[in-house]
């Protein structure tokens, strides 16, 4: 998620930033509210002793969208 | 140190259905040389084998280790810019790379040096075109590390690398003052670049036997950023401290590593005989403790003063059995 947010074009100004920033809000964001349910159901099923699947319920889809919007 | 009640190496996270193997992308017993290629961190949201951990492991980061990735993101938009029209002119490349050396210490580096970057430095498919890397390393707080693999240590790992990235951005603008192209590199989970080989080249240190660089002056308790650019720079050499010589008889970080990551012997990767790490045991423990450091932490030279110790007595004992001289620059004749 937010680990993968990079600068790739050298372009400056506000437009630039406020584009980074506004990835970066919606990355924090799913960070907290999509990384909130996942971070519980991981420890909920740590706790059980049951596998969490990393692949097939995971935050892939919500971390690629903001990217792909940029 | 010894690390910190380090949990056991079994998960309650998995593949439903495995990816390829990362040590097979990573080319582990590859004979023909290539470019690497990235398994676990991107760039850009390109489609990696495994993207699914990388996901899952952003997001279980607590919010202490994400708050500087998140930091770092932001000031990394002045990682490029325009450059100045006004070129100022190199005559003497070894006077501006002891001026550049000079800047970025000022700056707050600890370590610096300079490479050419080579095509094997950068990802499969990366052209960043700029012929010279200033290699950058900055020491983490050993007290902080002392954690590992707790996550206040992540979080100091971040912190290092949000800082020692600030100094690559500020260092390269200005060197883009001076009408230079330059571009920070400073996101240690995004780059183009491969940070260590270009490091090491530029003589901050060596590979250890754990994956990760030993200097001389922070054993392997600091992290790296590098500035790309086109200035005219005099190039350093790669040091001899004397790492292979440990690491081949020292087994450290082997027996303190949970998964029993680290290969006890050099392993052929792309065409290279060199410390390597296996890539499917290492990353499930990196991720269920936010980021591990053990390796690190417990190598003998990351204990505070005792690399040039380690290595003069190394380096004597060399000399004394009459080794042949190594093609490197052994540090203490510098």
């Amino acid at each position: 998620m937010v680990r993968t947010l990079h600068t790739d074009r050298p372009a400056s100004g506000l437009r630039r930033d406020l584009a980074l920033l506004w990835r970066i809000a919606a990355m924090v964001w799913q960070y907290a509210v999509a990384g909130r349910r996942l971070r519980r159901e991981y420890r909920r099923k740590e706790a059980r002793g049951e596998v969490f699947w990393v692949d097939a319920a995971g935050p892939t889809r919500h971390r690629e969208e903001p990217l792909r919007r940029r | 140190m010894r690390p910190q009640s380090p949990p056991p190496p079994r998960y309650a996270f998995g593949y439903l259905a495995p990816p390829e193997s990362g040590n097979a992308i990573n080319g582990l017993g590859e004979a023909e040389r290539s470019r690497a290629r990235q398994v676990f961190h991107a760039s850009s949201g390109e489609p990696l084998a495994w993207k699914a951990l990388d996901d899952f492991f952003s997001v279980i980061n607590p919010w202490r280790v994400v708050r500087h990735v998140v930091a770092n993101a932001w000031q990394l938009r002045r990682s490029d810019g325009p450059v100045s029209p006004r070129r100022r002119e190199v005559a003497d490349p070894a006077a501006m790379a002891a001026e550049v050396k000079e800047l970025a210490r000022r700056l707050g580096a600890s370590l610096v040096g300079i490479a050419e970057v080579t095509e094997e430095d950068l990802y499969a498919g990366r052209e960043p075109g700029l012929p010279r890397a200033i290699c950058l390393g900055l020491p983490m707080d050993r007290r902080e590390m002392s954690f590992a693999p707790q996550p206040r240590a992540a979080a100091e790992v971040m912190r290092t690398y949000r800082v020692v990235a600030r100094i690559a951005i500020r260092l390269a603008e200005r060197i883009r003052a001076m009408g230079w192209s330059a571009r920070a590199y400073g996101n240690p989970n995004s780059t183009d670049v491969l940070m260590i080989p270009m490091a090491v080249r530029a003589g901050l240190g060596e590979l250890g036997k754990h994956g990760s660089m030993i200097s001389l002056e922070h054993g392997s308790n600091f992290r790296l950023a590098a500035v790309l650019t086109d200035l005219p720079l005099a190039l350093d050499r790669p040091v001899d401290i004397g790492v292979d010589d440990v690491c081949t008889l020292c087994r450290r970080c082997v027996d303190d590593c949970p998964p029993r990551a680290i290969f006890e012997e050099k392993q052929l990767v792309r065409g290279e005989r060199k410390w390597y790490v296996d890539f499917d045991k290492c990353i499930p423990y990196f991720v269920k403790t936010c980021g591990c450091a053990i390796c690190i932490e417990v190598c003998p030279w990351s204990e505070p003063g005792r690399g040039p110790v380690i290595s003069a007595r190394v380096l004597a004992l060399r000399r004394q059995r009459g080794a042949p001289a190594s093609s490197t620059v052994p540090r203490d004749r510098e």
